[in-house]
């Protein structure tokens, strides 16, 4: 009995050990992230919201460039337009910097002995600040245009969860891939804007005629569309969408474990 | 504390098209498994409290490597490493400041890269051991002599009494009349930490400052004697 008691006593230690640790790498990275932001903002006079402005502006211009390339009226195209750029902005972003981000940190990892962990962290986190602050720009449209529901934004908020958590495990595989593979982020870069095109971000999905096999077999349409649906049209995806999503939650989680292990050896690679 | 069990360590380098994804997916790479240099043999090293380790060889002779597997940077590729305890390494006296940061948010970030989260009050000791004024503190660091920016660096990095101090090379500044005050500071850190391990080409610092002068060739101990240990004034 004394035994046991010892043995939980043991492992409890350790796993608030662990717990800790984990809590201090999170802490450390908020600190880079917001480090980052701070510097890359320090001479704009709006700060962070220098970065809401921008997409702001983005988001008109193309908005009344593309509802009249596609004949679809302004308020049905705005609010589509603006949600959709403002989650490819943060997904696009997370993918594109995971591909420098332990390159960037390798004289921490090397002689402060921090964790690479950190610096692929520290680019989720500085995104999800930038999502934070993009947010208010669909937010703003949802308003002029009254689409703004509530209930909408709730049936969303799953999809939006298991978006965001999407992108962030896949940043693992990608950051220790382009450690490895120096010709590895080109590549990258190159794949996310063959994906931005052909992804209903820009277009709807409901103009395509032929080929609907680019939405259908497109995952990140499919990820797009779990959230997108509840929050345009108040409507709960497909429970088949709802399948492939949580597939390619369970294919992005196996890909962050078995890229995990190279974590011990990226430090050789940098 | 530490032990280490006949460690080896593997470095493995790769060639440049080994580093292409496009050449090996194309064929185009002749050579895509890295060749290993050996930067520690079988090197066996236990480390208790107390002791003061001084670390001397040639260069690529693994000072440096062995420092960072007792860090935990570097897994050995063979044999067993073992320890109990929270190891700060200091290796490179300016990592992890930024220049265009202000120096109170450099301190914050070097500090939290050994999981230090400095309160109020640790932040203006630091500051007050620098003896800069003021008006610097929320400059940035850019604005900053060199001279200042290595009072500043040394002030943050010694503040905390790190339990296993790992050093390549021992910190100093060159400032003239920081000089005296950094010397009896760092004698203070190394004095109080429980162990410290220390990588050198000084060797009259090394026999002086350590108990145990360990020489290493090739990433093997060729030679361990004893050192003068702490407590001798440095030169």
């Amino acid at each position: 009995m004394q035994s046991l008691v010892k043995s939980i006593l043991v492992i409890s230690m350790k796993t608030a050990g662990l717990w800790r640790e984990a809590w201090s790498t999170v802490c450390y990275a908020n600190l880079l992230a917001l480090n980052d932001l701070s510097l890359r903002y320090a001479s704009s006079a709006l700060g962070p919201f220098w970065i809401t402005g921008q997409m702001l502006f983005f988001v008109l211009g193309l908005g009344f460039v593309f509802s009249s390339v596609f004949n679809t009226p302004l308020a049905e195209f705005l609010p589509f337009l603006a949600i959709s750029i403002t989650f490819w902005t943060f997904f696009s972003g997370c993918i594109n910097e995971a591909t420098s981000a332990i390159l960037d940190g390798g004289s921490l990892i090397k002689d402060r002995a921090v964790s690479p962990q950190t610096f692929v962290m520290k680019v989720y986190i500085r995104n999800i600040y930038m999502l934070a602050h993009n947010i208010l720009v669909p937010f703003m449209v949802f308003v002029v245009f009254q689409k703004y529901s509530f209930t909408n934004f709730l049936l969303a908020v799953p999809g939006i969860l298991l978006f965001i958590l999407i992108a962030g495990l896949m940043m693992a595989p990608v950051a220790l891939f382009a450690v490895r593979f120096r010709d590895f982020k080109p590549f990258v870069e190159s794949l996310i804007q063959l994906t931005f095109l052909v992804t209903p971000i820009m277009w709807r999905p409901d103009l395509l005629v032929n080929r609907t096999y680019v939405v259908d077999y497109n995952p990140l349409a499919v990820l797009f569309s779990l959230w997108r649906e509840p929050l345009l049209k108040g409507e709960m995806a497909d429970a088949h969408n709802w399948v492939v999503g949580l597939g390619v939650l369970l294919g992005a989680a196996l890909l962050n474990r078995l890229a995990a292990r190279s974590y011990r050896n990226c430090v050789f690679w940098i | 504390m530490l032990h280490l069990e006949s460690v080896s360590l593997d470095f493995p380098v790769f060639a440049h098209e080994a580093r292409s994804l496009k050449r090996i997916l194309l064929g185009q790479s002749r050579q895509v498994e890295p060749q290993y240099i050996r930067a520690l043999d079988d090197v066996t090293l236990n480390i208790h409290k107390g002791d003061r380790v001084g670390l001397v060889g040639p260069n690529g002779s693994g000072k440096s490597t062995l420092l960072r597997v007792l860090a935990g940077i570097y897994r050995p590729t063979a044999g067993r490493f073992m320890s109990d305890c929270r190891t700060t390494p200091l290796l490179g006296f300016g990592v992890g400041a930024h220049m265009d940061n202000s120096a109170f948010k450099n301190i914050r970030i070097l500090l939290g890269a050994g999981g230090v989260r400095p309160t109020d009050d640790d932040m203006e000791a630091i500051w007050e051991f620098t003896e800069l004024e003021d008006k610097f503190k929320y400059l940035p660091m850019r604005s900053f002599s060199s001279g200042m920016v290595m009072r500043l660096l040394f002030s943050a990095l010694t503040h905390f009494q790190p339990q296993v101090l790992l050093l390549d090379e021992w910190l100093s500044v060159m400032d003239e009349r920081f000089a005296q005050k950094s010397a009896k500071r760092m004698l203070e850190v190394v004095t109080n930490s429980e162990v410290l391990i220390l990588a050198s080409h000084d060797h009259d610092l090394v026999r002086q400052t350590c108990n145990r002068v360990i020489r290493l060739e090739r990433g093997r101990i060729v030679d361990i004697s004893s050192g003068a240990g702490l407590g001798c004034s440095r030169k």
